[in-house]
């Protein structure tokens, strides 16, 4: 297996066997499925400080020679899309897709093929450390003294994701996206794990709906740095995708100039939704609650009531119970998206829905809005006012983070 | 998705949010600023005065006892590095997100990254015994014999890391290193004449009271009162912090005003320490020569605290020296694990975090059996040359950071400007000529 720390330190020779100098770094350009090394740098001040790939003839562990003559030299093109192995990547952190998890890294693995030098894996392992100090063949014998070996502890390139943060990290970007298309809960694992400007990096590569899911999934205190690092425009976008719920939650837990802030910035209607959350206490059926439900009034038929409910496109979690209210919001009745979809097309709904309504009031706490939940065998449950209009639905998974303890959650990312 | 409302209601509503949001713009802003404040402070507070630990506490009295007001022209000098050298560190914490390790290993390489966790290694092994020494002699006190009391300080301080609310623990101890503000309260009953105290502390004088035979050295002295105050775990301690707290660049202003309150509330501590010692025990036949003992330290809050002064100051001294030690063995194995990527969580399993825990245990138990070991006639000794050692390897740590706060890459517009580049690189080149002094008068005696 060939690494960049081999070549670190390497001499290079040119076509007369006059040494040139010693590499610093490699260069590769970044692409599918892996990057290509498309130049070396040298270390200290040369004329040309680069040298293209193609000049290279031969490499070995110490040792680089080149087909062309010292003085012929030219330097690379430089290419937008290149980045600098050692300098970039070597020593940062990354993120390993597959193991869910943030790694640093020790060494590249590097692998030659049809004449071109690819990028193909990270070292995170304790032999890519000893080989850094040269110390690898000390490391292995003294652990084949206990027996067995040192492992290699190798990472494909497909995956991980680099996360960087300063200026080359838009570069870097550009081939990995990798990191977006792990599951929100995984991301905001990863995003928990790690310092303030990578988590903003990672939030700057999100879309609007991935960023809403992974903030929701991510603790409060990493919650509150996020949005306070974000500027405000993106913050408000990312809010508007997150359920009203959570978005008003998120922002209870903020300074009340920067909340108003973000609520200016919002859309009307969402803010709307988010200030109405706000107003009620976050240990109550009224700041548990999501706005996010469908009403519909009793005068329309099932096939009518159908056609609303594509007409609002609601949220999947919501849709399961369809609310019956009359003008004046009030809770006549419930039904289920299975009542509606089995029904002959012409019956009035009035007819169908049940009219004991299981409801809870604004001020119910969070246990008791989880017992009746589970004593009912309901997905949600809707809030009422003193008058019995409807506010807003408490959904079973809601109500379960309020009873289930934070050691349980934690335990299941390792399923 | 909502559920269809009347516009009527829907005007409604609107109406409603535009006369809360009138509302509150109206409400005066006054207390933004200090609220901003609160919020970031911490971090430079309570690092800085974690610097009054075990040792910090002995060698602020024997620099009283020994030197009376003679070494307190070094405050103002130690104070302006020990600002300029946080803020830096503080900055690095700010604008990258990362630990102090962390920076090292990603900018300088593997190799130079082992040798800085062999410096914080030692030097942080060194700072864990003084807090054993002081675990000791403030057990000692109180009457316990010392190898049960360190050994059972460590056995217990494993158990309450790895296993108990940490937070509580620590907050516990702090309470009680918070006795060490009597300090103050014993300066100003002693009557000292502030003129004169002003009048060293203002003027540099490198006159002293001769120093008697088997004392340490003028030099010795300086670089532990240095040393002490301006600590590289300090350092490490003070960007974790930082980056836990999340600060961003936006919010430097707040940290930095942070990082001098916490310097300048820590000094002033020490200051009266010495001024507190200068005055109770330099009269007193203790010029020239070094603290032996907890017990003669402890002379120093009579005027306070009667008879009882014994019981106050060793209380004082267990909180200080027990927070330091519940903390410090823990966050050296963190930084170091970070640095070379190995896993690192109370929450894991030892086989699964070998080097973590491995730190973490040979730390705490190298603290206790070596002070159990030594003795405790030996206790001021250790606590005091401790320091020493972590005043010697200062200077590796600062260039580590003066680099770092250089660096244009990492730093963009943030990166130091010349007054920080000016007083850190004084402060460095000053720090390793009186450490090159004191190596070559050692080993060559002049």
């Amino acid at each position: 297996m060939i690494f960049l720390s081999d070549f670190l330190r390497a001499d290079v020779v040119d076509v007369q066997q006059r040494t040139v100098g010693k590499v610093r770094d490699l260069i590769v350009r970044m692409g599918e499925p892996y990057p290509v090394v498309i130049a070396l740098a040298l270390r200290g001040h040369h004329a040309v400080e680069t040298i293209d790939w193609s000049t290279v003839r031969a490499w070995e562990a110490r040792e680089i020679s080149l087909n062309v003559a010292a003085a012929d030299l030219t330097p690379h093109t430089t290419d937008p899309n290149e980045v600098w192995l050692s300098r970039d990547i070597l020593d940062k952190q990354i993120v390993d897709t597959d193991g869910r998890r943030v790694v640093r890294v020790n060494d590249l693995q590097l692998q030659a093929s049809n004449g071109t030098m690819l990028l193909v894996g990270v070292d995170i392992g304790t032999r890519g450390l000893l080989r850094r100090l040269n110390a690898e063949h000390v490391g292995r014998r003294i652990r084949r003294l206990a027996g067995g070996d040192l492992p290699q502890r190798l990472i494909s390139w497909d995956a991980v994701d680099t996360l960087h943060s300063d200026e080359h990290a838009v570069k870097l970007r550009i081939s990995h996206r990798k990191l977006s298309k792990m599951h929100p809960a995984d991301i905001a694992e990863i995003v928990g794990q790690l310092g303030g400007r990578d988590r903003e990096a990672i939030f700057a590569s999100l879309d609007d709906e991935t960023a809403a899911d992974t903030l929701e999934e991510s603790s409060e205190e990493v919650q509150a740095q996020i949005l306070s690092r974000l500027d405000d425009e993106r913050a408000a976008d990312i809010l508007e995708a997150m359920s009203p719920d959570e978005a008003a939650d998120l922002l209870a837990d903020l300074p009340e100039e920067r909340r108003e802030q973000l609520i200016a910035k919002m859309e009307a209607e969402d803010a709307q939704d988010v200030e109405e959350l706000l107003a009620y206490g976050e240990d109550t059926a009224g700041g548990l609650m999501t706005t996010e439900y469908v009403a519909i009034p009793a005068s329309l038929t099932a096939a009518q009531a159908i056609d609303r409910l594509r007409e609002l496109e609601p949220d999947a979690e919501s849709i399961y119970y369809v609310y019956v209210i009359d003008d004046d919001e009030r809770l006549l009745g419930v039904l289920s998206l299975r009542d509606l979809i089995v029904a002959q097309p012409g019956t009035p709904i009035a007819d169908l829905m049940i009219k004991r309504v299981i409801a809870v009031p604004l001020d119910a706490r969070p246990e008791d809005v989880a017992a009746v939940i589970a004593k009912y065998n309901l997905l949600a449950v809707p809030v009422v006012d003193d008058d019995d209009r409807i506010q807003g639905i408490v959904t079973i998974d809601d109500a379960l983070d309020t009873v289930m303890p934070a050691g349980l959650r934690r335990r299941a990312r390792a399923l | 998705m909502k559920p269809p409302q009347t516009t009527a209601l829907r005007r409604r509503a609107e109406q409603a949010i535009a006369a809360r949001r009138d509302r509150r713009a109206a409400r005066p802003r006054r207390f933004g600023g200090v609220r901003k404040y609160l919020a970031i402070i911490g971090p430079g507070l309570i690092v800085a005065n974690a610097g009054n630990d075990a040792g910090g506490i002995f060698t602020y009295s024997n620099t009283g006892s020994k030197y009376g007001l003679h070494l307190l022209w070094a405050f103002l000098p130690i104070l302006l590095a020990l600002i300029v050298t946080q803020e830096m560190v503080a900055r690095l914490g700010c604008v990258t997100g990362k630990g102090l390790m962390d920076l090292i290993r990603e900018r300088f390489g593997v190799r130079w990254t082992l040798f800085a966790a062999i410096v914080v290694i030692i030097a942080n092994g060194g700072t864990v015994l003084a807090e054993f020494a002081g675990i000791g002699g403030a057990l000692g006190l109180l009457g316990v014999p010392l190898p049960v009391a360190v050994l059972g300080a460590a056995l217990l301080l494993g158990i309450l890391v790895l296993r108990a609310n940490r937070r509580l623990v620590e907050r516990v101890f702090l309470a009680m290193g918070l006795t060490f503000v009597s300090y103050i309260i014993t300066a100003v009953m002693v009557h000292p004449d502030w003129g004169q105290v002003a009048h060293a502390m203002l003027v540099p004088n490198l006159s002293h009271p001769p120093i008697k035979p088997g004392a340490t050295s003028y030099t010795t002295d300086l670089i532990t009162l240095i040393g002490t105050t301006i600590t590289p775990y300090m350092q490490l301690f003070l960007q974790s912090s930082i980056v836990d707290k999340g600060t961003s660049e936006k919010e430097l202003k707040y940290a930095r005003a942070d990082v001098i309150s916490g310097s300048f509330f820590a000094q002033m501590v020490a200051a009266f320490i010495v001024i507190t010692t200068a005055y109770t025990l330099f009269p007193h036949g203790f010029a020239g020569q070094d603290l032996s003992s907890a017990t003669d330290a402890a002379q120093a809050l009579r005027p306070l605290a009667g008879d009882h002064a014994t019981q106050l100051f060793a209380v004082g001294l267990l909180g200080a020296s027990l927070l330091a030690a519940a903390v410090l063995p823990l966050s050296t194995a963190f930084v170091v694990c970070e640095a070379f990527g190995a896993e690192r969580s109370v929450q894991n399993r030892f086989s699964e975090a070998p080097l973590f825990f491995g730190l973490f245990i040979l730390l705490l138990a190298t603290g206790a059996v070596v002070v159990a070991l030594l003795g405790s006639s030996s206790i001021a000794a250790v606590a005091i040359g401790t320091q020493t050692l972590d005043g010697i390897l200062l200077p590796v740590l600062l260039v580590f950071i003066l680099i770092l706060a250089n660096d244009r890459r990492l730093l963009g517009r943030y990166r130091n400007g010349p007054f920080n580049n000016a007083v850190a690189v004084l402060f460095t080149v000053v720090l390793s000529a009186l450490t090159t002094y004191l190596v070559v008068s050692t080993f060559l005696p002049l």
